[in-house]
């Protein structure tokens, strides 16, 4: 199966997404944000970084990149979309997925390992996974305080601890079908347990496995 | 004690008449400039 890394400028996970998805065998196609047809690919990823320097909001420039019209266009399709960090927060500025992501309620940076735990698995990425099952995996953001006034936003992991402020403790959440994810903390920075934690593979091998080739 | 910094964006707008500056100006506050699902935005058009 072939995954869209989708880089914008400023995208810095990129390299590291990629790495995780090709060891947990899928293939992985770097999309620069100007590129219009994704068609070849069976799901999309947007990775971490600080995409168009997170100037004006977080990912406010970024959902006006050409790549984001086929992007849309895939998840409304139904297929599989999944936002990383600045990915996630380029998912809710285009609409695609509920609510806002804010400055952390403590307004500093957090760096370090989560836990969390699974309360939804009727998705693309926790598909794999248990109710209820925990996940420890990398947090690293300012703006990771995801509000949602609508109340309509389905969270499907949620931290234990509240770093960071987010409502309901979200540190994942899906659109209505479940096939487009945000999630905060970075799965694929939890792949080998030689770097801390094989968590994230739970969540990335759900991801590629409910892609369906093209 | 709470604290609130605003956002100030100053915009120079070519345009006849002030409610059609004002009216584009304010799509782009709904398009860009803001995020209406939290924030709000006044539009203050001067000369």
């Amino acid at each position: 199966v072939r995954v869209a890394v989708v880089v914008f400028p400023g995208t810095n996970c990129e390299m590291d997404v990629a790495h995780a998805i090709t060891t947990l065998g899928g293939e992985a196609d770097l999309v620069w944000h100007r590129e219009g047809d994704l068609s070849g690919c069976d799901g999309v990823i947007l990775p971490g970084g600080f995409a168009h320097g997170d100037y004006l909001r977080t990912g406010a420039i970024a959902r006006f990149s050409p790549v984001m019209a086929e992007v849309e266009r895939i998840a409304l399709e139904g297929r599989p979309v999944l936002g990383i960090c600045n990915g996630f927060q380029i998912l809710c500025e285009a609409g695609l997925l509920p609510g806002a992501l804010i400055a952390n309620r403590d307004l500093a940076f957090i760096c370090r390992f989560v836990d969390m735990e699974v309360t939804d698995t009727d998705t693309v990425l926790t598909r794999d996974t248990e109710p209820g099952q925990r996940i420890r995996i990398p947090l690293n953001s300012y703006e990771g305080n995801w509000v949602d006034p609508s109340a309509a936003g389905r969270v499907v992991i949620r931290y234990l601890d509240d770093p960071n402020g987010s409502q309901q403790g979200a540190a994942a959440v899906a659109n209505d079908p479940g096939n487009v994810v945000g999630i905060m903390p970075h799965p694929e920075r939890g792949i080998e347990e030689m770097l801390g934690s094989s968590d994230g593979r739970h969540l990335l091998e759900g991801f590629l496995h409910s892609l369906v080739p093209a | 004690m709470s604290v609130r910094v605003d956002r100030v964006i100053h915009l120079e707008v070519d345009g006849d008449d002030a409610e059609g500056v004002r009216a584009r100006v304010e799509e782009m506050c709904r398009q860009v400039l803001a995020n209406p699902i939290l924030e709000d935005f006044v539009v203050e058009v001067t000369e």
